[in-house]
C-alpha cells in the first residue's frame, strides 16, 4: 500500500514538472503560452511531491529497498507522462469529434 | 568551442554506438531475461513444477539419494545444495568431480526423495543468464572481456549521449510518434535514454564491479603477495573460503541438520540456504553452510564451516565491511532478494533500455538512408542488416531456443550434441538464419511478424505439452508458468500488431524495400551528427 502511494506520488511529481514546462502546458491546455504562470508552484510541488516519494518507499522498505524502488518509481512515472503526452493530442481531437 | 567539443562526442557516441550497439543489445536482451530466469526454467524444465515443500530434514531427504547418485562416482570433489523456495521448489544438488572443468547440476524432489528426471535443457540459469555476462565464449575467458568492454562502452555512450543532447531538459518527456519516423526514433532513443539513465548507469557500473576479480586479477597482490599462498589467505580473509586438503582416508559423514541448526543460532533470524560438502568421504571432509540473503540486498558470504566427521566448528565467517560493499552493488546488479515489486520494475527497465539501444542503431540508419542511397555507399544497409539481426533475430532465436525446448523428447541426441547442446544450436543457428534474412531483405515487418507467431507457438505448446494452460497454471499457484505464458501472449498480440501497421505503412509508402525511407528533411536535430556522417 506504501509502494502504490510512493509510486503515485512519483507519478504525480513527474506529471506536475512536466506541466511546468510551456511545450506541454500548451499541449494539454490547448492555449498557447510564453511562460507557464504556476510554473514555480508546479515545481515545487513536483519536488516536493519526489521527497514525500522517498520518505514513503524508505519508511516502508528500508534504506536499501527503498532508495531502489525510488529511483525506479520515478523513472516508471516518468515514462508514464512521456506516453501519455505523447499521445494526448490524438485523445483530445476524438473527444471534439 | 562549445559545438567543436559536442561534435566530437558526437562522433565518439555515433561511432561507439555503431560497433557496440548489437552486442550491447544481446546483452540488454539476456539481462532482462535473465530477471526472470528462474521462472523461465520452471517453463522450460516440467518436470520440476512441483509444490515447495514445508519442512526440511538434510540427513533425511537430501544425503542418502545424494549419495546414492553419486555411488559410482568415487572422484567427486565437492557436493552442494540450495535448498527449495518460492522461484525454485526442487532441491538444487550440484556435484563436480576432481579433474572436471564444470559441475553437473540435478533437482532433487525432497518430498519423493528422488531426483527429477534429467530435463536436458540449460534453460534460463544455464544459457541465458551466462549468455548476459559471458555470450558463452568460454575460451580464456574472451567473453567477459567482451561484456567488460561492452560495459566501459556503455558508460562512455551514456556520458557522451548526456554531452551531445540539446535539450535534455526541455525535451526531457517529448516523444512526437506521429513525426516522421526518424525524429519520433530519436525521440523514444532520448526519451529512453534520459529516463533509463539513473538505472542504466547502475547497471553497467556494477556489472564492472561484480567481475572485479577478473578484470582485475592482481587487486589483492599489494597488500597479500603474488604466491598462490596469498590468493589462498585473500580468499579466507575478504570471502571465508575455508580450505584443507584431503586426508586419503575414509570417512562418516556427520549429521548436517545438526550443523544448520548450530549455524543458524548464530544468525539471529538467519536461515541457512545452502550448504556444500568438501572431499566427500575423506576424513578431513569439511562442510560449508551459507547463511541467506534472500531479504537482503547484500549478497553477504556469511558462513560457518564445518568439520565433515565430528561436526565441530572449523572456521565462522561474516563478510568485512570493504567486501561488504562489492557485495552491496552485486546484489543490487544479481536481485537475488525475494521482492515481486522490483522484479517487475527491474524488468520494465531493461525493456526501457532495450529500447533505447535497438532505436540508437535505427537513428543512425534511418539519418543516414538517403545520403548513402544517393553517394551508393553500403553503410546504411550493411549497419541495417546488423541492427535487424541483432534485435529481432535474437529474439527470434530466443524464441526458437523456447520451442526447441517444447517440441525435443527428453533424452535425444544428435550431431555429436546432448538434448541441451542441441537446443543452443537451435538458438544459434535461428539468430545466424535472421542475419541472412535481414541480408535477403533488409526489412523491420517480416522478422516483427515472426516473432509474433513465434510467441504464439512457444505458448500453445506449454500448454499442449505439458498440459499447464495459462488458466490452469494459475488456478494450481504456477506463477512462474502461468506468468511466462502471459508475457509470450501479451508480447506476440504486440508483434503482431505492430507487423500490421509496418505493413500497412509499406503498402502506403512508394519504396516498399525501405520502410520509413520518407524525407530526410531537417528537424531541428543536432546538425553536426548529420554534417559528419561519411
Amino acid at each position: 500500500m506504501s509502494q502504490l502511494l510512493a509510486f503515485m506520488f512519483a507519478l504525480v511529481a513527474m506529471a506536475s514538472i512536466a506541466l511546468a514546462m510551456p511545450r506541454h502546458w500548451e499541449q494539454v491546455t490547448g492555449r498557447r503560452v510564453e511562460k507557464v504562470e504556476p510554473s514555480g508552484l508546479l515545481r515545487l510541488s513536483g519536488g516536493a511531491l519526489l521527497v514525500a516519494s522517498a520518505w514513503l518507499s524508505v519508511a516502508d522498505q528500508g534504506a536499501s529497498f527503498g532508495a531502489l524502488l525510488w529511483v525506479l518509481w520515478i523513472t516508471l512515472g516518468a515514462v508514464i507522462v512521456a506516453l501519455v503526452l505523447a499521445w494526448w493530442p490524438d485523445r483530445q481531437a476524438k473527444l471534439r469529434s | 568551442m562549445k559545438d567543436s567539443l559536442r561534435a566530437s562526442y558526437g562522433w565518439l557516441h555515433t561511432w561507439a554506438g555503431v560497433v557496440l550497439g548489437g552486442v550491447l543489445f544481446a546483452i540488454f536482451w539476456m539481462g532482462t531475461l535473465s530477471v526472470f530466469d528462474r521462472e523461465i526454467d520452471r517453463w522450460m524444465m516440467p518436470d520440476t513444477r512441483i509444490e515447495q515443500p514445508a519442512a526440511l530434514s538434510w540427513d533425511k531427504q537430501v544425503v542418502g539419494p545424494v549419495q546414492s547418485l553419486l555411488a559410482d562416482k568415487p572422484n567427486v570433489a565437492q557436493w552442494g545444495a540450495t535448498v527449495p523456495s518460492e522461484r525454485v521448489p526442487t532441491m538444487r544438488v550440484f556435484y563436480r568431480e576432481a579433474n572436471a572443468t564444470s559441475s553437473i547440476t540435478r533437482h532433487l524432489d525432497t518430498a519423493k526423495g528422488e531426483f527429477v528426471p534429467d530435463q536436458g535443457t540449460l534453460a534460463g540459469t544455464g544459457f541465458i543468464f551466462p549468455f548476459h555476462f559471458m555470450l558463452h565464449i568460454k575460451w580464456e575467458r574472451v567473453g567477459y572481456w567482451i561484456v567488460g568492454a561492452a560495459a566501459m562502452g556503455m558508460l562512455v555512450l551514456m556520458v557522451s549521449g548526456v554531452i551531445i543532447h540539446r535539450k535534455i531538459f526541455a525535451e526531457f518527456f517529448t516523444f512526437r510518434p506521429r513525426k516522421q519516423l526518424r525524429r519520433s526514433t530519436l525521440d523514444l532513443h532520448n526519451v529512453s535514454g534520459v529516463l533509463g539513465l539513473p538505472f542504466h548507469f547502475v547497471m553497467a557500473l556494477s556489472g564492472l564491479i561484480i567481475f572485479i576479480g577478473i578484470y582485475y586479477p592482481q587487486a589483492h597482490v599489494g597488500a597479500y603477495g603474488a604466491s598462490p599462498k596469498a590468493q589462498e589467505q585473500y580468499n579466507l580473509e575478504a570471502r571465508g573460503a575455508y580450505k584443507r586438503p584431503k586426508a586419503n582416508a575414509p570417512g562418516e559423514l556427520a549429521s548436517i541438520d545438526a550443523m544448520v541448526r548450530e549455524a543458524e543460532a548464530q544468525w539471529p533470524g538467519g536461515q541457512a540456504f545452502f550448504v556444500r560438502v568438501w572431499h566427500p568421504g575423506d576424513a578431513n571432509a569439511y562442510v560449508e553452510v551459507r547463511r541467506s540473503y534472500k531479504h537482503d540486498v547484500t549478497m553477504h558470504l556469511d558462513r560457518v564451516t564445518f568439520d565433515g566427521t565430528t561436526g565441530a566448528v572449523l572456521h565462522r565467517f561474516s563478510t568485512p565491511p570493504v567486501g561488504g560493499v562489492q557485495r552491496f552493488i552485486s546484489g543490487i546488479h544479481f536481485i537475488q532478494f525475494e521482492h515481486w515489486t522490483l522484479r517487475w520494475l527491474y524488468f520494465a527497465a531493461g525493456v526501457l533500455g532495450c529500447i533505447m539501444i535497438a532505436t540508437g542503431m535505427m537513428f543512425w540508419v534511418e539519418s543516414r538512408r538517403k545520403a548513402h542511397l544517393a553517394r551508393q555507399l553500403p553503410g546504411v544497409r550493411f549497419v541495417e542488416v546488423l541492427t535487424i539481426g541483432s534485435v529481432s533475430g535474437i529474439i527470434i532465436a530466443t524464441l526458437a531456443f523456447f520451442i526447441a525446448n517444447k517440441l525435443m523428447p527428453l533424452g535425444i541426441e544428435g550431431v555429436g550434441l546432448q538434448r541441451d547442446g542441441l537446443e543452443m544450436a537451435v538458438f544459434y543457428a535461428v539468430w545466424l538464419i535472421t542475419f541472412g534474412w535481414a541480408w535477403a531483405s533488409p526489412r523491420w515487418q517480416p522478422q516483427v511478424r515472426a516473432i509474433g507467431v513465434l510467441c504464439l507457438v512457444a505458448a500453445l505448446l506449454n500448454g499442449v505439452t505439458t498440459g499447464d494452460w495459462l488458466h490452469l497454471a494459475i488456478a494450481r499457484g504456477q506463477w512462474g508458468v502461468a506468468g511466462m505464458d502471459a508475457m509470450l501472449l501479451a508480447a506476440g498480440a504486440l508483434a503482431l500488431g505492430v507487423a500490421m501497421k509496418l505493413a500497412a505503412r509499406s503498402k502506403a509508402s512508394e519504396e516498399p524495400s525501405i520502410p520509413g525511407g520518407r524525407g530526410i528533411a531537417a528537424t531541428g536535430l543536432p546538425q553536426t551528427v548529420h554534417q559528419r556522417l561519411p
